[in-house]
């Protein structure tokens, strides 16, 4: 089977999103809860060879490995309907099952004891198919086990799968409010050095914006985790609906980021969904045409990302946008729409090269009814991220100039001799930063004669 | 009293009926019922009745036959002889009702109507040809002669009746020359000198007659002619005048005479033949009353052929102008003469039409209805070529004769006729089905062809036929040969819908395609495409869709590439073979190759881009080359990019579109014409819209396209070269690395300047050539993009420049192009 994706769920977080979009896969493709194929669902029209693969049974297994240091979450999900779905060779607990206790540096250590047991499973899911087209990564980078072991792993994939495309979706923490977790600014510095480097494309998921989403959108006081996760779901499997649907484009990963990330570094992406409505609202009679789905892509509050349009007087733009639309659509509304939101000017875009938004069309899921005609899922490449990462490296260097918290990190072996380890990603992360404004000016085409002018000096 | 009616009843139905008693009876019957019938109006005094009367002859346009009606009414009236003027009167009324409404009646139901066969009656008696009508509808037609006969007798009786009376005749006389003369001739002052030379005259007019009647029938008459001075001109004009008739008789019968090939021309002429002998029956009555001298004077006869010349004048115009035409022609040229204003114009050409649409009628419903063409001479509206293959048959075994195409007919109903008989054989022939449609009970009536605007008969038959065929023909090709399902293989298969299958094929075949065009076999290629609908979603496909899968290998130039040639292909038979032929088979691969080419390029940046990203660690290691990297990541970028939009293009505006359009017009299609139509509306508007019409900005278009691919493929190998160097430069490094570590401090500056001038031999003049043919495409690149956005600009089609929107969404091409103009 061509063009397999493996998904790696790690900690809490990503085991529990995990779980959601495994759920929802399975609805799209009528496979009941057991792995089976439901009596009326038919072959032919979707790809489910991508994210399954089938037992000599015929039951539908999906390609994921379900790795945690506590037993928890994967117990929960054992326990669940859902629980003869997975390969329970698959699924790895950490013998200790003391967990990562919310410390990078713990759950980055445990990574590096337990690599071989994990990249057995890996290794054996990996020839499992015919061609292997990548991995995505579900984790949190704000606890220990998804960022720390996640930021391990998230290495030695690298290394052994050079040519395998790396996906996370990542969720960030709250940056607005008293974190739950004390140490979270440094175990999320210490993970996005890792995701700068050694990941090919992160989606990033903003637990604020989820949240506001979920508070505003879905008119909830206090939205719920499960809540919370189902959106993350949404987005997961909107943002792979192409590669389960064939068509003429966006039959596979590569194809999908290609086009959205320019340079190595300027590959985390923001997401939006439309129209987002849950249970219990009484569903607003709306008009979901293409314009109406693409105009509300673009705008801020459908983001699942908070970020500044504008900071340190230079204006924010898109490097570039992917809209995936879901539903009946007449094709010849896309290129009105397009042209309507030029004229508009509804979206800001890089000076130094071209950039449009590319619309994909994708089916939808025969199983599932919705009541909407249409919906849309967009996935852009914006230069606001930095904002983002500019609020996280305000946390974490209050945190670092006081040496808060230290010493649990100075407990473990990378971080015993030196404290070099924060300083280092700090300065990736920086420079991170750096390259996304870069990318706002028209001079970024010149951008790696100045980093060498740098590097000389 | 009531004796005295009855007898003078009888004495009447006598008189009318030719002294025949079989009919007597009758007659005598349907006088006294209508006499004592209750429901009949009773009038109170004769002038409403008279009134009634007047309009009754008006109805029928007898104007001069209501005169005289008129006239003699007034006599009776002065005589006194009649007492039951009233009753008579009513009776006359009845009587003319009736037999008004029989004839009418008549006329509906006998396909051939009789008006004809009495056109050449003498205008006055109107009663006879009432009479003659009426007869005529108990009679059948093998009596029908013998009523003409009888009709003259009673006419010679009638003529005798008012010749009985001098005073009567003379004021007939004096009336008619004050009709046709407007200046007043008084009759009582011409008498006395007329008595002089009367004998003479007698003689004289007598043997005009005869002559005359000669020349009625076109026979040369030596002694009428301009050069006898005997004749004065005032008889001369009238001798012109009837001699004119023998001229257009002899016109008519010329051209009844000439041999024909056509069943509308037999028509026409047996028709013409009719009316002659129709002139024959009256010159006959006429010779017959010269026979009785003074019966028969030059200025009746005048009188009496004023309806008649026009009605010969009239054929001959219609003869004149349908010579030597047949069929269709015909028949249009005749609706042409019947949509005339003269009432009597109209009336001479109903039956002409009517016969002469009938061989038209037939052929049309044996075509319609078995679709068979039955048209010895030619003459059908549709023609069919028996040398054209099964294959061929829809597009060229009938064609549409459009000047055989009666003008009565629409186009468009011309065209469903065409269509329903098409079907029919193509159901016949190339669907082998034999399924008899019974659809038409009775065929539709001639008239309802020519006279559209009266019935919907024609119309009716031709829609219930026309719906019923086409259905049927539908549904044989949507569920027994999948019609649909075809398609939709074709959008995803050869137009590159299934992308799943399109892109392991594509894995597949790469290092296949990369070799010379004559190096790529078919079955190499055939084994790698079977391996890929195994592994993909293709194999859910139904058997028949992946048996017609198959690859087409096109023309092979030795500069080609294996990608230029290799083309997916699906093969048709049977009536599918009509809806994608041969030609459109080619237009389906030259579509498939332009895809399967931007497909490639979307691959190969797709390649280039994930070779780049994940060399992009190794590049860090390296920082001088930071520069470089960052100029081949930003390339690559704008080139994936454009690549991404040319294809996000072809997908919307290309394929899409044109593929909703087309689901919508098949769904609505009813007849085999409109889906081929749609179909191929659908094929040019996409071979348009991808620029391989053929018009000279599309060329361009597509050379400057396939350079800027060109550019892409360049772009990959130096790439590759790049990245090739960066790993051996990094091996070296390592290597050196390694001896440092390892090694003494012997050899160490050897060492160090051996790996200095390796560096600076090697890798550096490596990176030197790269750099620099990193900016020459980088500058061909950005020139041609400009280019090809210009060129997009002016080209006709309008879907076509909206690529450039696409292409160039945030102005950054134009952006740049100003700048370099301007620096």
């Amino acid at each position: 089977m061509p063009s397999e994706i493996i998904t790696l769920q790690l900690g809490q977080c990503g085991n529990q999103i995990g779980m959601e979009f495994w759920k929802q896969l399975c609805a799209e493709h009528g496979i009941s809860p057991e792995g089976k194929l439901e009596p009326f669902a038919r072959e032919g029209s979707d790809r489910k060879d991508v994210f399954f693969y089938q037992a000599d049974d015929q039951h539908y297994i999906p390609r994921a490995v379900l790795l945690d240091l506590e037993p928890r979450v994967i117990d929960g999900i054992m326990k669940s309907p859902y629980k003869h779905l997975y390969n329970p060779e698959n699924v790895y607990i950490s013998k200790d099952g003391g967990g990562a206790g919310n410390n990078w540096a713990q759950g980055y250590h445990q990574g590096d004891k337990l690599t071989e047991e994990i990249f057995d499973i890996i290794d054996r899911e990996a020839d499992n198919g015919d061609s292997l087209e990548g991995f995505v990564l579900c984790h949190s980078i704000a606890g220990g086990t998804g960022s720390g072991m996640g930021s391990n792993i998230l290495e030695k994939l690298n290394d052994r799968f050079p040519k395998k495309l790396i996906q996370t979706y990542s969720v960030f923490p709250m940056t607005n409010e008293v974190a739950d977790v004390v140490v979270q600014p440094y175990n999320s510095v210490l993970t996005l050095k890792r995701l700068t480097e050694n990941a090919d494309c992160t989606v990033v998921l903003d637990n604020t914006a989820l949240n506001r989403i979920a508070t505003e959108r879905l008119k909830k006081a206090t939205p719920t985790l499960a809540e919370l996760n189902q959106l993350v779901s949404t987005i997961m499997s909107g943002s792979t609906s192409t590669l389960r649907y064939p068509g003429y484009m966006n039959n596979d990963l590569i194809s999908l980021i290609s086009s959205l990330i320019p340079t190595p570094r300027l590959h985390f992406l923001i997401s939006a969904y439309t129209p987002l409505t849950s249970d219990n609202t009484e569903s607003e009679v709306r008009k979901t045409t293409v314009l109406d789905v693409m105009r509300r892509l673009l705008q801020p509050k459908n983001a699942m990302v908070t970020t500044a349009s504008r900071d340190k007087n230079l204006t924010h733009c898109y490097v570039s946008i992917l809209n995936i639309i879901q539903g009946e659509v007449d094709p010849s509304e896309v290129h009105k729409s397009l042209m309507r939101i030029r004229e508009r000017k509804l979206a800001e875009f890089i000076p130094w090269g071209p950039a449009s938004i590319q619309v994909a069309l994708s089916k939808k899921s025969p199983y599932i009814t919705t009541q909407h005609r249409v919906s849309g899922l967009m996935l852009a490449n914006h230069t606001g991220i930095s904002s983002l990462f500019d609020r996280m490296c305000d946390h974490y260097d209050k945190l670092i100039k006081r040496e808060a918290f230290i010493e649990n990190f100075r407990r473990l072996p990378m971080f015993k001799d030196n404290l070099d380890e924060f300083n280092d990603s700090r300065e990736v992360v920086q420079q991170l930063m750096d390259e996304y404004r870069a990318a706002t000016r028209k001079d970024y085409i010149n951008f790696g004669n100045k980093q060498a002018g740098a590097q000389g000096e | 009293m009531a004796g005295s009616q009855l007898a003078l009843i009888k004495n009447l139905c006598l008189c009318y009926c030719d002294n025949k008693p079989d009919i007597l009876d009758k007659t005598v019957n349907t006088v006294s019922h209508l006499l004592h019938s209750e429901h009949g109006n009773i009038y109170q005094d004769d002038i409403r009745l008279l009134d009634k009367i007047w309009k009754h002859f008006q109805k029928y346009g007898r104007n001069q036959e209501m005169l005289r009606f008129g006239q003699i009414y007034a006599r009776l009236n002065k005589l006194k002889v009649l007492k039951v003027r009233l009753e008579t009167l009513q009776f006359l009324y009845a009587l003319a009702d009736t037999a008004s409404t029989e004839h009418h009646h008549d006329s509906i139901n006998r396909p051939m109507p009789t008006s004809s066969a009495s056109s050449f009656d003498i205008p006055s008696f109107s009663l006879l040809s009432l009479q003659q009508g009426s007869s005529n509808a108990k009679e059948n037609g093998t009596s029908h002669n013998s009523s003409h006969i009888k009709s003259s007798t009673s006419l010679q009786k009638l003529l005798q009746y008012t010749n009985g009376d001098e005073h009567s005749l003379s004021t007939t006389n004096n009336h008619y020359s004050t009709m046709n003369n407007t200046t007043t001739n008084n009759n009582n002052n011409n008498n006395e000198i007329e008595n002089l030379s009367s004998i003479k005259r007698d003689n004289d007019e007598s043997r005009i007659l005869r002559e005359l009647l000669f020349g009625m029938q076109g026979i040369e008459t030596p002694r009428l002619s301009s050069n006898d001075t005997s004749i004065d001109r005032c008889t001369r004009s009238i001798i012109n005048r009837f001699l004119e008739c023998g001229w257009l008789y002899e016109k008519i019968r010329k051209i009844i005479n000439t041999p024909t090939t056509s069943l509308v021309a037999q028509a026409f002429i047996a028709n013409l033949s009719s009316e002659l002998r129709e002139y024959h029956r009256l010159i006959s009555v006429i010779e017959q009353q010269t026979n009785v001298s003074g019966m028969v004077s030059l200025k009746k006869l005048h009188v009496w052929m004023c309806t008649p010349i026009q009605r010969l004048k009239c054929l001959a115009a219609v003869a004149d102008t349908c010579h030597g035409r047949k069929g269709g022609q015909l028949l249009s040229i005749l609706y042409m003469h019947s949509q005339h204003g003269d009432p009597l114009q109209q009336s001479i050409l109903y039956p002409l039409l009517y016969n002469c649409t009938i061989p038209i009628r037939d052929m049309i419903v044996e075509w319609i209805c078995n679709g068979i063409i039955n048209d010895p001479y030619q003459e059908f509206f549709v023609s069919t070529d028996k040398m054209v293959s099964e294959e061929k048959l829809w597009y060229d075994k009938y064609t549409l004769r459009v000047p055989m195409i009666p003008s009565f007919l629409s186009m468009e109903q011309a065209k469903k006729i065409w269509i329903t008989g098409k079907s029919i054989n193509f159901l016949r022939v190339v669907c082998k089905d034999r399924t008899m449609l019974q659809i038409i009970k009775t065929p539709a009536s001639s008239q309802s062809l020519f006279q559209q605007q009266r019935s919907t008969e024609f119309q009716d038959m031709i829609i219930s036929v026309y719906n019923e065929t086409t259905r049927y023909l539908r549904s044989i090709l949507d569920d027994k040969y999948q019609m649909m399902d075809h398609f939709k293989a074709i959008k995803r298969y050869l137009l590159l819908g299934q992308g799943d299958f399109i892109k392991y094929l594509m894995d597949l075949m790469e290092t296949e395609l990369n070799k010379p065009a004559n190096q790529v076999f078919y079955h190499n290629l055939q084994s790698l495409m079977d391996a890929a609908i195994r592994v993909t979603n293709a194999q859910y496909e139904t058997e028949d869709i992946i048996k017609r899968l198959d690859l087409r290998l096109m023309y092979v130039s030795p500069s080609e590439l294996g990608w230029d040639v290799c083309c997916l292909d699906y093969k048709f038979d049977g009536p599918l073979r009509t809806i994608f032929t041969e030609e459109n088979s080619l237009r389906y691969m030259r579509i498939f190759n332009h895809l399967w080419r931007v497909k490639r390029m979307e691959y190969t940046t797709c390649g280039v881009w994930k070779q780049l990203m994940k060399s992009s660690r190794q590049f860090a290691s390296i920082p001088e080359i930071s520069d470089m990297t960052h100029t081949c990541f930003t390339m690559s970028n704008e080139m994936t990019k454009f690549v991404q939009s040319v294809n996000y293009y072809i997908m919307f505006e290309v394929l899409e579109c044109s593929w909703s359009d087309l689901l919508n017009k098949l769904m609505e299609a009813k007849d085999l014409e409109q889906i081929l139509e749609a179909h191929d509306d659908s094929l040019l508007k996409i071979l348009t819209r991808l620029h391989l019409d053929g018009h000279e900005t599309s060329q361009d278009l597509a050379k400057q396209l396939r350079c800027i691919f060109d550019l892409i493929l360049n772009f990959g190998t130096i790439i590759q070269r790049l990245i090739q160097s960066v790993d051996n430069e990094l091996l070296s490094r390592k290597s050196y690395e390694q001896q440092q570590n390892h090694g003494t401090y012997t050899k160490n500056n050897t060492e160090t300047d051996a790996e200095v001038r390796r560096f600076h031999t090697v890798f550096k003049p490596q990176l030197k050539t790269i750099k620099s043919e990193l900016h020459i495409v980088k500058k061909a690149f950005r020139d041609a993009v400009l280019k090809f956005l210009q060129q997009l600009k002016s080209h006709p089609d309008i879907t076509l420049r909206s690529l450039s929107f696409r292409l160039n969404f945030n102005e950054f091409y134009k952006v740049s192009y100003t700048s370099k103009t301007t620096a």
